[in-house]
Protein backbone atom coordinates (compact mmCIF):
# COMPACT_ATOMS: atom_id res chain seq x y z
CA UNK A 1 0.00 0.00 0.00
CA UNK A 2 1.03 3.37 -1.02
CA UNK A 3 1.35 6.63 1.11
CA UNK A 4 1.27 10.24 0.77
CA UNK A 5 4.18 11.69 0.42
CA UNK A 6 3.47 15.17 2.22
CA UNK A 7 0.96 13.51 5.15
CA UNK A 8 1.77 9.97 5.39
CA UNK A 9 -1.82 8.89 5.09
CA UNK A 10 -2.72 5.28 3.02
CA UNK A 11 -3.31 6.00 -0.65
CA UNK A 12 -6.15 4.34 -2.42
CA UNK A 13 -4.71 2.32 -5.23
CA UNK A 14 -6.70 4.20 -7.95
CA UNK A 15 -6.24 7.84 -6.57
CA UNK A 16 -4.61 10.62 -8.18
CA UNK A 17 -4.15 13.03 -5.40
CA UNK A 18 -4.51 12.23 -0.76
CA UNK A 19 -7.65 12.06 0.40
CA UNK A 20 -6.67 13.43 3.79
CA UNK A 21 -4.47 16.25 2.78
CA UNK A 22 -5.48 16.69 -0.94
CA UNK A 23 -1.44 16.35 -2.23
CA UNK A 24 -0.62 14.95 -5.82
CA UNK A 25 0.40 11.60 -5.87
CA UNK A 26 4.34 11.97 -6.96
CA UNK A 27 3.84 8.09 -8.69
CA UNK A 28 0.79 8.06 -10.48
CA UNK A 29 1.19 4.35 -11.54
CA UNK A 30 3.79 2.03 -11.37
CA UNK A 31 5.53 1.68 -14.78
CA UNK A 32 4.66 -1.92 -15.45
CA UNK A 33 1.44 -0.85 -15.26
CA UNK A 34 1.76 2.24 -17.98
CA UNK A 35 3.19 -0.01 -20.61
CA UNK A 36 0.95 -2.69 -21.95
CA UNK A 37 1.13 -5.96 -23.50
CA UNK A 38 1.95 -5.66 -27.59
CA UNK A 39 3.93 -2.27 -26.77
CA UNK A 40 1.06 -0.19 -26.87
CA UNK A 41 1.56 3.03 -24.00
CA UNK A 42 -1.86 3.74 -22.41
CA UNK A 43 -1.73 7.28 -21.00
CA UNK A 44 -1.41 7.77 -16.99
CA UNK A 45 -4.62 9.80 -15.63
CA UNK A 46 -3.47 13.48 -14.95
CA UNK A 47 -2.97 14.48 -11.37
CA UNK A 48 -4.21 17.93 -10.52
CA UNK A 49 -1.73 19.93 -11.50
CA UNK A 50 -1.20 21.96 -8.16
CA UNK A 51 -2.82 21.41 -4.90
CA UNK A 52 -6.37 22.45 -4.69
CA UNK A 53 -7.10 25.40 -2.24
CA UNK A 54 -10.93 24.80 -0.95
CA UNK A 55 -9.85 27.34 1.85
CA UNK A 56 -12.32 26.27 4.70
CA UNK A 57 -10.69 27.51 7.80
CA UNK A 58 -11.17 31.06 6.22
CA UNK A 59 -14.92 30.62 5.71
CA UNK A 60 -15.67 29.38 9.05
CA UNK A 61 -13.71 31.90 10.39
CA UNK A 62 -15.55 34.75 8.36
CA UNK A 63 -18.99 32.72 9.25
CA UNK A 64 -18.19 32.89 12.47
CA UNK A 65 -16.81 36.74 12.92
CA UNK A 66 -18.66 38.55 10.25
CA UNK A 67 -21.74 38.27 10.62
CA UNK A 68 -22.15 37.73 7.24
CA UNK A 69 -24.33 34.69 5.42
CA UNK A 70 -21.61 34.82 2.39
CA UNK A 71 -19.26 32.71 4.63
CA UNK A 72 -21.79 29.59 4.55
CA UNK A 73 -22.04 29.91 1.17
CA UNK A 74 -18.28 29.47 0.97
CA UNK A 75 -18.22 26.61 2.93
CA UNK A 76 -20.79 24.78 0.39
CA UNK A 77 -18.13 25.91 -2.03
CA UNK A 78 -15.29 24.32 0.00
CA UNK A 79 -17.99 20.77 0.12
CA UNK A 80 -18.01 20.59 -3.45
CA UNK A 81 -14.26 20.68 -3.77
CA UNK A 82 -14.23 17.35 -2.40
CA UNK A 83 -17.05 15.59 -4.61
CA UNK A 84 -15.74 17.03 -7.60
CA UNK A 85 -12.26 15.90 -6.85
CA UNK A 86 -13.41 12.51 -5.96
CA UNK A 87 -15.09 12.21 -9.75
CA UNK A 88 -12.17 13.74 -10.84
CA UNK A 89 -13.26 16.79 -12.30
CA UNK A 90 -9.88 18.60 -11.64
CA UNK A 91 -10.89 22.17 -13.38
CA UNK A 92 -14.25 22.23 -11.70
CA UNK A 93 -12.75 21.61 -8.25
CA UNK A 94 -10.68 24.51 -8.28
CA UNK A 95 -13.28 26.65 -9.52
CA UNK A 96 -15.28 25.71 -6.78
CA UNK A 97 -11.65 26.13 -4.74
CA UNK A 98 -11.88 30.04 -6.20
CA UNK A 99 -15.57 30.27 -5.52
CA UNK A 100 -14.98 29.48 -2.01
CA UNK A 101 -11.95 31.94 -1.35
CA UNK A 102 -14.55 34.40 -3.28
CA UNK A 103 -17.27 34.28 -1.09
CA UNK A 104 -15.24 33.74 2.18
CA UNK A 105 -13.32 37.23 1.01
CA UNK A 106 -16.05 38.57 0.44
CA UNK A 107 -17.24 37.69 4.12
CA UNK A 108 -14.60 39.26 5.67
CA UNK A 109 -14.47 42.58 3.43
CA UNK A 110 -18.67 43.32 3.59
CA UNK A 111 -18.27 41.99 7.35
CA UNK A 112 -15.52 44.43 8.36
CA UNK A 113 -17.20 47.65 6.51
CA UNK A 114 -20.47 46.79 7.32
CA UNK A 115 -19.44 46.48 11.50
CA UNK A 116 -17.22 49.51 11.87
CA UNK A 117 -19.89 51.68 9.80
CA UNK A 118 -22.75 50.35 12.46
CA UNK A 119 -20.25 51.10 15.05
CA UNK A 120 -19.50 54.57 14.21
CA UNK A 121 -23.61 55.12 13.59
CA UNK A 122 -23.78 53.93 16.94
CA UNK A 123 -21.29 55.95 18.49
CA UNK A 124 -22.17 59.25 16.03
CA UNK A 125 -26.07 58.66 17.32
CA UNK A 126 -24.75 58.61 21.27
CA UNK A 127 -22.57 61.69 20.82
CA UNK A 128 -25.32 63.75 19.65
CA UNK A 129 -27.99 62.29 22.05
CA UNK A 130 -25.40 63.07 25.13
CA UNK A 131 -24.32 66.65 23.13
CA UNK A 132 -27.89 67.03 23.22
CA UNK A 133 -28.40 66.49 26.83
CA UNK A 134 -31.03 63.67 26.59
CA UNK A 135 -28.57 61.38 28.01
CA UNK A 136 -26.53 61.28 31.20
CA UNK B 1 -3.99 2.59 10.61
CA UNK B 2 -1.23 0.68 12.39
CA UNK B 3 0.96 3.66 14.03
CA UNK B 4 4.05 1.41 13.72
CA UNK B 5 3.43 0.91 9.52
CA UNK B 6 1.99 4.66 9.02
CA UNK B 7 5.59 6.50 7.75
CA UNK B 8 5.99 9.72 9.09
CA UNK B 9 5.13 13.08 7.25
CA UNK B 10 8.54 13.85 5.83
CA UNK B 11 7.20 17.17 4.70
CA UNK B 12 9.41 19.81 7.47
CA UNK B 13 7.53 22.97 8.15
CA UNK B 14 8.94 26.29 9.49
CA UNK B 15 8.65 25.84 13.70
CA UNK B 16 8.50 29.12 14.41
CA UNK B 17 5.76 30.12 11.80
CA UNK B 18 3.83 27.21 13.46
CA UNK B 19 4.40 27.96 16.68
CA UNK B 20 3.25 31.55 16.11
CA UNK B 21 -0.54 30.04 14.98
CA UNK B 22 -0.33 27.99 17.84
CA UNK B 23 0.36 31.62 19.81
CA UNK B 24 -2.04 33.09 17.94
CA UNK B 25 -4.98 30.85 18.70
CA UNK B 26 -4.32 30.12 21.98
CA UNK B 27 -4.19 34.02 23.06
CA UNK B 28 -6.44 35.39 20.37
CA UNK B 29 -9.54 34.60 22.59
CA UNK B 30 -7.58 35.53 25.63
CA UNK B 31 -6.20 38.89 24.09
CA UNK B 32 -10.09 39.80 23.16
CA UNK B 33 -11.64 39.16 26.57
CA UNK B 34 -8.86 40.90 28.32
CA UNK B 35 -9.35 44.08 25.96
CA UNK B 36 -12.97 43.71 26.50
CA UNK B 37 -12.91 43.29 30.32
CA UNK B 38 -10.49 46.59 30.62
CA UNK B 39 -12.58 48.94 27.87
CA UNK B 40 -14.52 51.53 29.68
CA UNK B 41 -18.11 50.80 30.65
CA UNK B 42 -19.80 52.67 28.73
CA UNK B 43 -18.40 50.84 25.65
CA UNK B 44 -20.90 48.51 25.66
CA UNK B 45 -22.91 50.91 23.89
CA UNK B 46 -21.20 51.00 20.95
CA UNK B 47 -20.91 47.09 20.21
CA UNK B 48 -22.58 46.57 17.10
CA UNK B 49 -25.43 44.34 16.38
CA UNK B 50 -25.07 41.29 13.66
CA UNK B 51 -25.94 43.36 10.57
CA UNK B 52 -27.67 39.36 9.43
CA UNK B 53 -29.77 39.85 12.83
CA UNK B 54 -30.80 43.65 12.00
CA UNK B 55 -31.94 43.42 8.42
CA UNK B 56 -33.37 39.94 9.13
CA UNK B 57 -34.17 39.24 12.71
CA UNK B 58 -31.89 36.05 12.03
CA UNK B 59 -29.66 34.64 14.52
CA UNK B 60 -26.16 33.87 12.33
CA UNK B 61 -24.04 31.27 13.97
CA UNK B 62 -21.42 34.03 14.92
CA UNK B 63 -24.22 36.09 17.04
CA UNK B 64 -23.22 36.50 20.35
CA UNK B 65 -19.40 36.25 19.97
CA UNK B 66 -18.27 39.66 20.83
CA UNK B 67 -20.79 39.69 24.33
CA UNK B 68 -19.93 36.25 24.78
CA UNK B 69 -16.18 37.02 24.86
CA UNK B 70 -17.25 40.56 27.10
CA UNK B 71 -18.82 38.23 29.98
CA UNK B 72 -15.87 35.83 29.40
CA UNK B 73 -13.57 38.75 29.92
CA UNK B 74 -15.73 39.36 33.54
CA UNK B 75 -15.40 35.50 33.86
CA UNK B 76 -19.35 35.56 34.08
CA UNK B 77 -19.33 31.68 32.07
CA UNK B 78 -22.80 31.18 32.09
CA UNK B 79 -23.98 34.40 30.45
CA UNK B 80 -21.15 34.02 27.88
CA UNK B 81 -22.05 30.27 27.44
CA UNK B 82 -25.78 31.31 26.71
CA UNK B 83 -24.80 34.00 24.32
CA UNK B 84 -23.67 31.59 21.99
CA UNK B 85 -23.68 27.56 23.22
CA UNK B 86 -22.07 26.37 19.79
CA UNK B 87 -18.98 29.03 20.49
CA UNK B 88 -18.42 26.73 23.54
CA UNK B 89 -19.00 23.23 22.48
CA UNK B 90 -17.79 23.22 18.82
CA UNK B 91 -15.34 26.31 18.52
CA UNK B 92 -13.64 26.06 21.46
CA UNK B 93 -12.79 22.13 21.35
CA UNK B 94 -11.76 22.14 17.58
CA UNK B 95 -9.52 25.73 18.60
CA UNK B 96 -7.78 23.19 21.23
CA UNK B 97 -7.09 20.27 19.21
CA UNK B 98 -5.63 22.41 16.36
CA UNK B 99 -3.38 24.56 19.43
CA UNK B 100 -2.50 20.90 19.86
CA UNK B 101 -1.81 20.17 15.96
CA UNK B 102 0.50 23.37 16.00
CA UNK B 103 2.35 22.78 18.88
CA UNK B 104 2.94 19.24 17.56
CA UNK B 105 4.25 20.70 14.21
CA UNK B 106 6.28 23.61 16.14
CA UNK B 107 8.11 20.66 18.20
CA UNK B 108 8.74 17.95 15.69
CA UNK B 109 9.89 20.17 13.23
CA UNK B 110 7.36 18.06 10.29
CA UNK B 111 3.87 18.77 9.00
CA UNK B 112 1.53 16.82 11.14
CA UNK B 113 -2.07 16.32 9.28
CA UNK B 114 -5.00 18.06 10.93
CA UNK B 115 -8.93 17.27 10.65
CA UNK B 116 -9.25 20.24 8.82
CA UNK B 117 -6.35 19.86 6.08
CA UNK B 118 -8.73 17.22 4.60
CA UNK B 119 -11.21 17.54 1.93
CA UNK B 120 -13.24 15.29 3.74
CA UNK B 121 -13.64 17.89 6.59
CA UNK B 122 -15.66 20.59 4.49
CA UNK B 123 -19.32 19.00 3.96
CA UNK B 124 -19.74 17.75 7.58
CA UNK B 125 -18.58 21.48 8.83
CA UNK B 126 -21.35 22.44 5.96
CA UNK B 127 -24.02 20.45 7.51
CA UNK B 128 -22.70 21.42 10.88
CA UNK B 129 -23.03 25.04 9.93
CA UNK B 130 -26.32 24.75 8.34
CA UNK B 131 -27.48 22.62 11.42
CA UNK B 132 -26.30 25.61 13.90
CA UNK B 133 -27.91 28.20 11.66
CA UNK B 134 -31.32 26.16 11.95
CA UNK B 135 -31.76 25.29 15.68
CA UNK B 136 -30.42 29.13 16.54
CA UNK B 137 -33.27 30.04 14.80
CA UNK B 138 -36.03 27.35 15.64
CA UNK B 139 -35.18 27.34 19.45
CA UNK B 140 -33.50 30.68 20.13
CA UNK B 141 -30.15 29.92 21.25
Amino acid sequence: MEHCSNCGAELKPDANFCSDCGAARVNIAPAAEVVESAGAVRSAPVPPPRKIENHLIKSIIATLCCCMPFGVVGIVYAAKVDALLRQGDYAAAEEAGQKAGLWSNLSIGVGLVVNVLTAVLTFLTFYNQMKEGVLP
Amino acid sequence: MDEQTRPQARISVHRGAEACKFLAVLMLPIAAALFLRLAPEGAKRFYPRCFLNVATGLYCPGCGTLRALTALGELDFRTAFLYNPFLFLIVGPLAAYMCAIFLKRAITGRWAPSILSSYKAALPTAIVVIVIFVIRNLFHV
